[in-house]
């Protein structure tokens, strides 16, 4: 009608996200040196990442467990991950990590394990627990979609035909830090990183 | 297939991925999913008396099986068709 105007909401840079990674860069830059496509860049919380075939690719393995972990601020703790996850045969875990509090360094992740053929959600908190496990057939060097939703207390992971749910994820509850996590292996990368509000 | 929710104990130290803590029942039977129901915070695992109940899916036999075992029969609260 004349005189009203459409409310348009403009989140995220205009692409809808709030934080938005396709890792297009040079070879052998640091995560923490690129600039993402959507965000206010990255942070190494646990050992390091890199750039490699415009994929962001675990350099090094930090303490505690030699695992790796780098996060972003998406500026809300209930949002939706979307990332194309690669883990190299014989990896224990490539994921992605939610509720990251670099205070406390407890956070939950959702991964795959090529290793163990299998789906996985974890609380990290001083120590591994398992929150839920889904088997189904993997295989090293091979792209998979993996979505993650974090809302609340819940957590739903889905890949391929799998979905996970944990309801209990009330650790770190107003943490706005999500990114990569990934075990000590060497070849397990992430391509088009979104997270969405929901 | 048959989905289920049941008791079970925890196994591992969590030191490591390799020995996380995770469901005693996921050892001893092929399952195609187990999820944690109970949400005990992880600060207070393994608890005692050591138990939390889990939401499996599994083959129909495997289920049987469970059912007739002495460690699990008498701890699972439902179970499904899937």
């Amino acid at each position: 009608m004349i005189g009203q105007m459409p409310y348009i909401q403009v989140i995220g840079g205009g692409l809808g996200y709030l934080l938005y990674d396709t890792f297009t860069d040079t070879n052998g830059t640091l995560l923490t040196a690129h600039t993402m496509d959507v965000g206010g860049g990255w942070t190494n919380q646990i050992g390091t990442f890199d750039i490699q075939s415009n994929r962001a690719n675990r350099a090094s393995a930090g303490s505690p467990d030699n695992q790796s972990v780098a996060t972003a601020d998406a500026g809300m703790a209930d949002y939706e991950v979307t990332c194309t996850v690669n883990g190299a045969a014989g990896s224990d875990g490539t994921g992605i990590a939610v509720r990251y509090s670099a205070s406390n360094q407890r956070f939950y992740f959702a991964q795959i394990e090529i290793l163990n053929n299998a789906f996985r959600i974890y609380e990290y908190n001083a120590g591994y627990t398992q929150r839920a496990t889904a088997s189904t057939s993997l295989t090293g060097g091979t792209d998979y979609d993996m979505v993650v939703r974090m809302e609340g207390t819940t957590i739903t992971a889905s890949l391929l035909t799998e979905e996970l749910i944990y309801a209990s994820a009330s650790t770190n509850s107003s943490s706005t830090l999500v990114g990569l996590r990934c075990g000590s292996a060497n070849q397990q990368r992430y391509d088009d990183f979104e997270v969405a509000s929901l | 297939m048959k989905r289920a929710q049941l008791l079970t104990l925890w196994t591992g130290s969590g030191i490591s991925m390799a020995d996380a803590r995770r469901p005693q029942i996921a050892q001893d039977f092929t399952l195609f999913k187990c999820t944690d129901m109970t949400g005990q915070p992880a600060a207070n695992l393994i608890p005692s008396p050591n138990l939390y109940v889990v939401e499996i899916v599994c083959e129909d036999a495997v289920m049987a099986a469970i059912e007739a075992s002495a460690e699990y029969g008498d701890g699972v609260l439902w179970v499904e068709d899937v």
